[in-house]
C-alpha cells in the first residue's frame, strides 16, 4: 500500500526548492580551480543505436557544394588523434536496457530484456519508459528509475557510482541516480520562451520539436558542467540516432545524425579544451547498439500480436507494454501512463471474452528480436478441464474422466511446482523478515524506504502466487462440478505458471473439441513456418529467421552423449525448420566455459521429458549460416574447427565479420539462466534468482534480414536486437589528453564487446591515478571482460595491471 | 524512360534548362515537365549564375471558364483544363525575385475578405470567397506538383544536377514555397534551411511509414502491393491488387477489415468474381496469379495512405474529398453568419477533426488532390505500368476533381510539350522573358546601388508618373554588378565558413577557402569593410601558415596599418554561443 504524500502545494514548493537548490548548488561546487585539481577526469559520450558504419562511412564524406566535411571533429579527434574499435559489438542481445546494461556496470546483463515479465505474478517491467518515472518522482514515489532499482536490488553498482555523488555528472538516460529537473525546466523554457518575435515565427512554422529542445537543454547543461565544475565523471546521454534511424533509411537522416553528432563531439571537445584538464581528460564516444538500416530498402514489419491472436496462432489475449498502432489510437490519450496493455484477440477460443486471462507475453524491444512468454500449456490444460467440469466449456466427455483427468493433472502441477513452492514459503520468510527490520530500521534513506515499499509488494504478490498454485494442487473435482469454487478462484488471471518445456511448446494446448480432444500447436514449426507475399527490396518472404530457446541440461544430457557430445550447461537450441535447426553447446575445459555449435534435425521431448534429434552435417541454410559465410575466419577445414570446442575468444576472432556477428556468442548470453549474483544478500538471493528465472521467456523469435516486429507503430528505417553485423556492431572511440598515454590515430583491428568496455577505461585511469581510494575499489572489481590495453602506448600497455 | 536536361543558351545572358522525360519504348517521343532560366550574365563563369525563373510545363493556366465557375460556392466539378494553350507561354510558376509578394497578397486579400468583404450582402462576399479558396487549392497543387518535379531533377543523374539546386538559396526558395506555414517568408536563412531540411525529413519519413501501413494492410487482407517508384527509386504511390483465383477460393468466407483501405470487400464483389476489365499475369512463390487492381494510394499523405482511386466505385475517393470540402464551405458560406451556431459548429467540428485525425478515418482529411496531381507525374515518367493501366488510372484520376481549377491529368504531355514549344518561342524569339530578366537584374542593380530612402523615392515618383518612370542604372553600373554577383558568391561562402565552428581547415577545404580569399585579396579595393572583417575572423581561426598568411594578407589590403577599426561595430555575426545555465536569454544551438 502506498502512502500519500503531502499536498500539492507543498510538492511544487519543494520542486521549486529542489531546483533552486540544485542551481545553487551546482554554481557554488563547480569551479575550474576545483576541476584543475582533479587528477583525471572521464567524459562519456552515449549515443544510443549509433551504428559503427554510419560513422565510418560517412567520416570522410564532404558537402558537394561546399566541400565542407560532414564531421570534421569526429574525424579530427578520434581518427586522427584517438583509438576507435571497428569492431566492437554488444553482448548478448543488441537492445538497450542489457546493453546499457553491460557498458555501465561492467558485468553480464543483471537486466536481460528492455521488458520484463514476471511469469508468476503477471508484473510488467518496462525499463525504458520514462514518464512513468517522472511522474512518480513527482508524487514523490520513487527515487530512481526502475533499472536502477533493479540493479541496487541485486547489489550491482553501477560504474558512476565509485565516484562521489558531487564529482558525478549523469545526463538523462536509463541507469541514471541524479535528477535533472533542471534540464525539464530548460526544456520548457526552450520550448515556449524566445528571445525574438521571429524565433515565435520559427517555432510556429515547425521549428524546433520538443526532442530538440530537449536534447539541446541535455547538452548545454553538460558542457557547462565540463568547462566550470569539478565534476571527474560526467556523461551525456543521446538517443537521437535511435530515433531518427528507426524511422528513417534515407540518406537526409544519416546524414542528419552523422553531423547532429559531429557537433557535440565538437562542442565536447573544446569544453575540455577550456577546462584546463584537457591533458588528463578522457573523451569516449560509445553506443549500445547498431543499427539494421539500409537505404535500399524499408525494413518491413510482421505483426507476431495480431498472429497471436488468430485461431490458428492459438488465439491469444496478448500483453505488451505499448499499444497495438499506439499512432491511431484514441486510447493511448485516456491512459498515457499505462506501462502494458492487453491485446484482446478476437478469434473465438475458450478464453473469448475473458481478456483478463492473458495467456501470451510479448517483448518486442528492438523489433528485430522479441520474446514471448506463454501462459503453462499444463495451466491450460487444467484451466480447460475446470471449464469442463463446471460446463462452462460442454463436452461429450464424462465427469468422472475429467475429475480422473483434474487428479492427474494437479499430480503432474505437483511434480513441477511442489518443490518450488515449498522453498518460496521460506523465501517469503526470509523476505519477511528483511522487512520487518527495515520497518523497524529509524534512519532509512529514501531509496532504503522505497526498496521496503517494493519488497513489500513483491511479497504480497507472490504469496498470493504461492496460495492460489497450492489452492490449485488441492482442488476437489466435486467441489468444482458443484460450482462451490469458482474456476477464477482456482486459476487467477494473470499468473503464467511454471515456464513451458521443450515438449508443451511444442504440443502447447490451445483449445477442445467437442470430443474434448484437445487442440495442439508445435510453436517453433508455426512460427518458423510464417510466410509473407507482400515484401520489397529482396526481403525474403520468411520473417522469422529461427526461434530460440534453452534446453535444461540435465533432460538434454542423455540424447547428447547418445550422439557423442556433451555439455556442462543448458544448451541452446535453434529451430530455423524441421530439417535445419542446431544445439550451441557449453563446456567447462579447466574453468574456462567453451562453445560447440552442433547441426541437428528433428530435436524433439516426449511428454515423459526425453529429448531425441537427429545430428545431421554442416550444410547452408542452419541457423546463423555460419558454415556458408564466406568471412568465417577459421584456420583449416571448416567442418574440423567447427567440430570441436572452442573459447570465447576464439570464437570472437571467427565469427567477428560472419553476416550474423558474435551471434553464438549472443545467444549463449541471451539464453543462459540467470547468475547467481554474488552483491545481493544470501538471506534473498534465492528469491531474487526466482524472480529471474521467472522472468525467463518461453522462446526468442529472431526476425529474418529486412524484417522487424513492431507493432505500436512502424519502423520502416531500420531495427536492431538480433546479431546482423549492422544491428550488434555498436561504437566504441576513445581519445586522452597527452599525459593518458592514449595512443593516437589507432584502429584497434581486434574484436572485443561490451564487457570489455570498462576494464579498458579503468586500464587508462590506473596510470593518471595517484593510488586513489577510488582506483582501489575499481580496480579490485572481478571485471568479466578483456581490457583492451592495446590503446595505452607501448610502455604502458606493457606495464603490469 | 530517360530523365535529362537540355539547355538552350539565350542571346540576352541567360540559360533556358530543361529537365525532360524520354520515352524510349514504342514511339520515342520526349516530354519536357520543367524549365528553369539561369541567369549566367552571358559568361562561362558558374560562381555568379542565378536561377531566376522556373516553369512547370505540365500545368496549364486555367482557361476562362474555368476561372468563372471557380467563384461558384458548392460548384465540385471541374470542365476541364485548357489542353491547348493559345501559344502564349505560362508566366513561371516561381519568380525568385517576387518570392514575398505572394505572403503579401494572401494577407492583404485574406484582410480585405474579413473586413471589406465579408459585412457585405451573402453574393457580394461568397463569390471572392469561393475563388480564393479554390485559387489557394490550385496553387497547392500545382506547388506538389512542382516539388515533384525538382525532386526528381534532383535526384535524377548527378551528372545532369545543376549545381544551384543544392545552394542555399534554392534551398530557401523551397521552404518558402513547399512550405505550409505562412510565417516562412519572414525567417531567417538558416532557420529556412533547418526547416526545409526538417519538412524533406518529415515527408521521407511520411511516404515510408504509409508504405509500409499499406503493405502490412495488404498482407493482412490477402491482398497485394504493388508500390509505384519515381524514376528516382521513391515511392510516392502503390497500387493493391486481389487475385482472381483469391477472390474464387475466399468467396464469402473471409472477413474483410476496411480499417486505412477503405475499400469494399472483394470477397463479396459481384464485379470482381466476373471481371471482365485490366487483369495483370504474375509468377509467385505460390503459382501464377490473375491480379485484378482495386485501388491506387498516394503515400505523401498525414497519417494514412490515402485512396486515389478505387476501381471498382468512382465515387468513393470523391465522396471522402467532398466530406472536406462541404466542411469547409459550410462553415464558410453558410454559418458564417450566426455567431451562436458557428461557435458550436466550430467546436463539435475541431472535436471531430480530433478524433478522425487522430485514428486516421479517411474523411475530412487534408485535401487528396496534391497527391492526386503527383501520381499525374509518376504515370507521365513511371515505365512499370502497363500502358492500359496509365490510361486507366487517368481515366479514373479525371474523376477526382473537384475544384473547377483542377488541372486535367490526362492532358499532361500535350500541354508540356505546347508550353515548353511556346516558352522556347518567347525565349527566343519574344521579348517578353527578354524585359523581364532585364527589369529584375535592373532591380538588382538599383538595390545594390541605391539605400531603402532613395529607392522608395523612385517608387514614388514611378507612382505619381503613372508609370511612365521607371529608375535605370547605367549601362556602365553593369560590370559593378557583374562584380558584385561574384563577390556575393565568395562573401556568402566566407560568411558561412566563419560561422562554422572549429578550426577553419579540420571543417573546410582549405582549398575552397583558398580561392574565395584570393579573390578578396585581388578585389580588396572594391569591397566593404565586412568583407575585411570575414578575412580578419579567418586570420584568427585558421591554424596553418598558409591560411593565416594569406587571410593576412587580405586583411593587410582593407587596412594597410593592419588592424581594423577596433571600436567599430560587429558587422559579422559571431557564432552563437551555447545559452550555459544562469544565462537568462534562451540561444539556438550553432548549426556550423
Amino acid at each position: 500500500m502506498r502512502r500519500r504524500s503531502g499536498g500539492l502545494l507543498g510538492r511544487r514548493c519543494l520542486f521549486i526548492g529542489c531546483v533552486a537548490v540544485s542551481l545553487a548548488a551546482s554554481a557554488l561546487a563547480g569551479s575550474q580551480g576545483e576541476a584543475a585539481r582533479l587528477p583525471w577526469r572521464v567524459v562519456l559520450l552515449k549515443f544510443d543505436g549509433l551504428p559503427f558504419h554510419l560513422v565510418d562511412d560517412n567520416i570522410d564524406r564532404l558537402d558537394s557544394r561546399t566541400a565542407r566535411r560532414w564531421m570534421p571533429w569526429t574525424r579530427h579527434v578520434f581518427y586522427e588523434n584517438g583509438v576507435r574499435f571497428p569492431h566492437f559489438f554488444t553482448r548478448g542481445l543488441s537492445i538497450s536496457a542489457p546493453a546499457w546494461c553491460i557498458l555501465d556496470t561492467g558485468r553480464p546483463p543483471a537486466i536481460r530484456f528492455s521488458v520484463e515479465f514476471d511469469r508468476a505474478t503477471g508484473a510488467v517491467e518496462d525499463y525504458l519508459n520514462f514518464a512513468t518515472f517522472y511522474w512518480d518522482m513527482l508524487r514523490r514515489q520513487r527515487i530512481y528509475p526502475r533499472p536502477v532499482e533493479v540493479l541496487d536490488e541485486l547489489g550491482v553498482p553501477l560504474f558512476s557510482d565509485v565516484f562521489p555523488a558531487e564529482r558525478t555528472y549523469s545526463s538523462i538516460q536509463l541507469f541514471q541516480r541524479s535528477l535533472r529537473w533542471m534540464v525539464l525546466a530548460n526544456v520548457a523554457r526552450r520550448q515556449f520562451f524566445h528571445a525574438s518575435p521571429r524565433e515565435y515565427l520559427y517555432q510556429a512554422a515547425g521549428g524546433m520539436g520538443f526532442k530538440n529542445a530537449f536534447f539541446e537543454a541535455n547538452e548545454r547543461e553538460f558542457l557547462y558542467e565540463i568547462e566550470h565544475s569539478g565534476k571527474q565523471y560526467l556523461d551525456f546521454f543521446s538517443a537521437m540516432a535511435d530515433k531518427n534511424l528507426h524511422n528513417d533509411n534515407g540518406p537526409g537522416a544519416a546524414r542528419h545524425v552523422v553531423e547532429e553528432l559531429d557537433q557535440v563531439v565538437g562542442r565536447t571537445f573544446e569544453a575540455i579544451q577550456k577546462s584546463g584538464i584537457s591533458d588528463r581528460t578522457i573523451l569516449v564516444l560509445v553506443s549500445d547498439h547498431g543499427m539494421n538500416t539500409r537505404s535500399d530498402r524499408f525494413s518491413q514489419g510482421f505483426n507476431l500480436v495480431r498472429l497471436l491472436g488468430l485461431p490458428q496462432g492459438g488465439a491469444h489475449h496478448v500483453l505488451t507494454k505499448r499499444r497495438t498502432l499506439s499512432n491511431y489510437s484514441l486510447k493511448i490519450l485516456v491512459r498515457p501512463l499505462a506501462t502494458s496493455v492487453v491485446n484482446r484477440s478476437q478469434a473465438g477460443g475458450y478464453l473469448k471474452d475473458k481478456p483478463e486471462y492473458v495467456t501470451a507475453m510479448l517483448d518486442l524491444d528492438g523489433n528485430e528480436r522479441a520474446s514471448l512468454h506463454l501462459r503453462s500449456s499444463h495451466l491450460n490444460r487444467l484451466h480447460l478441464v475446470l471449464l469442463q467440469l463446471q460446463k462452462k466449456i460442454r463436452t461429450r466427455r464424462s465427469p468422472s474422466s475429467l475429475a480422473e483427468e483434474l487428479r492427474v493433472l494437479q499430480n503432474g502441477l505437483e511434480a513441477k511446482v511442489g518443490r518450488q513452492l515449498v522453498e518460496l514459503e521460506e523465501e517469503l520468510g526470509n523476505l519477511s523478515e528483511t522487512l520487518s527490520s527495515l520497518k523497524e530500521a529509524r534512519d532509512l534513506t529514501p531509496a532504503q524506504k522505497f526498496q521496503r515499499d517494493r519488497f513489500e509488494s513483491y511479497r504480497e504478490a507472490y504469496e498470493a502466487y504461492r496460495q492460489a498454485l497450492s489452492g490449485l494442487l488441492r482442488a476437489r473435482p466435486e467441489e468444482v462440478a458443484d460450482g462451490k469454487v469458482s474456476v477464477r478462484q482456482l486459476l487467477p488471471p494473470g499468473i503464467f505458471g511454471p515456464s513451458n518445456g521443450i515438449h508443451e511448446l511444442q504440443e502447447y494446448v490451445v483449445d477442445v473439441d467437442m470430443e474434448g480432444r484437445y487442440r495442439t500447436l508445435d510453436y517453433f514449426q508455426f512460427l518458423a513456418g510464417q510466410r509473407v507475399r507482400n515484401t520489397r527490396g529482396g526481403v525474403e518472404s520468411k520473417p522469422v529467421d529461427f526461434v530460440a530457446t534453452r534446453v535444461p541440461v540435465e533432460q538434454a544430457l542423455p540424447a547428447l552423449q547418445a550422439a557423442g557430445l556433451g555439455a556442462d550447461e543448458d544448451p541452446v537450441w535453434l529451430y530455423a525448420s524441421p530439417e535445419s535447426q542446431a544445439l550451441i553447446l557449453a563446456q567447462s575445459f579447466s574453468g574456462e566455459t567453451r562453445l560447440r555449435y552442433v547441426p541437428v534435425a528433428q530435436l524433439r521431448q516426449d511428454s515423459s521429458g526425453a529429448i531425441s534429434f537427429r545430428r545431421i552435417p554442416f550444410q547452408p541454410g542452419l541457423p546463423l549460416r555460419i558454415w556458408e559465410d564466406p568471412d568465417l575466419g577459421v584456420t583449416g577445414r571448416r567442418e574440423e574447427w567447427l567440430g570441436q570446442f572452442h573459447g570465447e575468444e576464439e570464437w570472437r576472432w571467427a565469427l567477428y565479420r560472419t553476416r550474423y556477428s558474435l551471434g553464438i556468442l549472443g545467444l549463449y548470453e541471451a539464453c543462459q539462466r540467470p547468475r547467481t549474483l554474488p552483491g545481493i544478500s544470501p538471506a534473498l538471493a534465492r528469491f531474487f534468482r526466482r524472480r529471474q528465472l521467472h522472468m525467463d521467456p518461453d522462446l526468442q523469435i529472431f526476425a529474418a534480414d529486412g524484417w522487424n516486429f513492431d507493432v505500436k507503430d512502424f519502423n520502416p528505417g531500420g531495427n536492431h536486437g538480433g546479431f546482423f553485423q549492422a544491428s550488434a556492431r555498436a561504437t566504441l572511440m576513445i581519445w586522452g589528453g597527452e599525459r593518458t598515454g592514449l595512443r593516437r590515430g589507432v584502429s584497434i583491428e581486434k574484436p572485443y564487446d561490451s564487457l570489455s568496455f570498462l576494464p579498458t577505461l579503468v586500464d587508462i585511469l590506473r596510470p593518471l591515478d595517484g593510488g586513489s581510494e577510488m582506483m582501489r575499489r575499481l580496480s579490485a572489481v572481478p571485471w568479466a571482460g578483456q581490457s583492451a590495453r592495446e590503446v595505452l602506448q607501448a610502455e604502458l600497455a606493457q606495464a603490469p595491471p | 524512360m530517360e530523365l535529362r536536361s537540355q539547355t538552350v543558351s539565350l542571346p540576352y545572358g541567360a540559360d533556358l534548362v530543361t529537365l525532360s522525360y524520354r520515352v524510349t519504348a514504342g514511339q520515342v517521343k520526349e516530354i519536357p515537365l520543367v524549365a528553369v532560366l539561369v541567369d549566367t550574365l552571358g559568361d562561362q563563369d558558374p560562381e555568379n549564375d542565378l536561377p531566376r525563373y522556373v516553369w512547370i510545363l505540365t500545368t496549364a493556366p486555367p482557361s476562362v471558364p474555368q476561372r468563372l465557375l471557380s467563384l461558384v460556392p458548392f460548384f465540385y466539378f471541374s470542365p476541364g483544363t485548357n489542353d491547348h494553350p493559345d501559344g502564349n507561354a505560362l508566366p513561371p510558376f516561381i519568380d525568385i525575385a517576387h518570392l514575398d509578394r505572394s505572403q503579401w497578397k494572401r494577407i492583404s486579400w485574406y484582410a480585405a475578405q474579413s473586413f471589406l468583404l465579408n459585412p457585405q450582402p451573402w453574393f457580394l462576399w461568397s463569390l471572392p470567397a469561393a475563388g480564393s479558396a479554390n485559387w489557394y487549392e490550385y496553387e497547392r497543387v500545382r506547388a506538389a506538383t512542382g516539388e515533384l518535379l525538382m525532386a526528381l531533377w534532383k535526384n535524377a543523374n548527378e551528372v545532369d544536377k545543376p549545381l544551384w539546386l543544392d545552394s542555399p538559396e534554392w534551398r530557401e526558395t523551397e521552404a518558402i514555397l513547399f512550405g505550409r506555414s505562412v510565417v516562412r517568408g519572414y525567417l531567417r536563412s538558416r532557420q529556412l534551411q533547418e526547416l526545409r531540411n526538417e519538412q524533406l525529413r518529415r515527408q521521407r519519413s511520411r511516404l515510408a511509414r504509409n508504405w509500409e501501413l499499406l503493405r502490412q494492410r495488404a498482407e493482412e487482407e490477402h491482398l497485394f502491393f504493388d508500390p509505384l517508384a519515381l524514376p528516382s527509386g521513391e515511392f510516392t504511390h502503390a497500387l493493391l491488387w486481389v487475385a482472381k483465383e483469391d477472390v474464387e477460393r475466399h468467396w464469402r468466407v473471409r472477413p474483410f477489415n476496411h480499417r486505412f483501405l477503405n475499400i469494399r470487400s472483394p470477397w463479396r464483389d459481384r464485379h470482381l468474381k466476373g471481371w471482365q476489365g485490366y487483369v495483370k499475369e504474375v509468377e509467385t512463390e505460390e503459382g501464377t496469379h490473375h491480379l485484378i487492381p482495386l485501388a491506387i494510394y498516394g503515400l505523401d499523405f498525414p497519417k494514412i495512405p490515402t485512396l486515389l482511386v478505387d476501381f471498382r466505385d468512382v465515387f468513393n475517393p470523391k465522396k471522402r474529398e467532398l466530406s472536406r470540402r462541404i466542411k469547409g464551405d459550410g462553415i464558410r458560406y453558410a454559418l458564417e453568419r450566426s455567431p451562436l451556431w458557428n461557435g458550436t459548429y466550430r467546436m463539435g467540428t475541431w472535436i471531430y477533426d480530433f478524433f478522425t485525425g487522430r485514428t486516421g478515418v479517411d474523411y475530412n482529411q487534408p485535401s487528396r488532390l496534391s497527391t492526386a496531381a503527383q501520381l499525374g507525374v509518376l504515370l507521365l515518367v513511371n515505365d512499370q505500368l502497363a500502358p492500359d493501366m496509365k490510361v486507366l488510372i487517368q481515366e479514373e484520376l479525371g474523376r477526382l476533381k473537384l475544384n473547377p481549377l483542377t488541372l486535367d491529368f490526362e492532358g499532361f504531355p500535350r500541354v508540356a510539350i505546347a508550353q515548353h514549344a511556346a516558352l522556347l518561342k518567347q525565349a527566343l524569339q519574344g521579348e517578353g522573358l527578354r524585359q523581364r530578366l532585364l527589369q529584375d537584374r535592373q532591380r538588382d542593380q538599383v538595390r545594390l546601388k541605391h539605400g531603402l530612402g532613395k529607392r522608395f523615392l523612385f517608387q514614388l515618383v514611378r507612382f505619381a508618373s503613372l508609370g511612365q518612370y521607371r529608375h535605370r542604372e547605367p549601362e556602365e553600373f553593369r560590370a559593378a554588378y557583374i562584380f558584385h554577383r561574384k563577390w556575393r558568391h565568395h562573401q556568402d561562402f566566407l560568411r558561412e565558413v566563419a560561422d562554422s565552428e572549429g578550426p577553419l581547415e579540420l571543417v573546410w577545404d582549405p582549398q575552397r577557402i583558398h580561392r574565395s580569399l584570393q579573390f578578396v585579396l585581388e578585389n580588396a579595393d572594391r569591397l566593404p569593410e565586412s568583407t575585411g572583417r570575414l578575412a580578419q575572423v579567418l586570420l584568427e581561426r585558421a591554424q596553418t601558415p598558409e591560411l593565416q598568411s594569406l587571410a593576412h594578407r587580405c586583411l593587410l589590403a582593407f587596412r594597410p596599418s593592419g588592424e581594423l577599426r577596433a571600436s567599430g561595430p560587429q558587422i559579422l555575426p559571431r557564432p552563437p554561443s551555447l545559452g550555459l545555465p544562469g544565462q537568462t536569454e534562451p540561444v539556438s544551438l550553432p548549426r556550423p
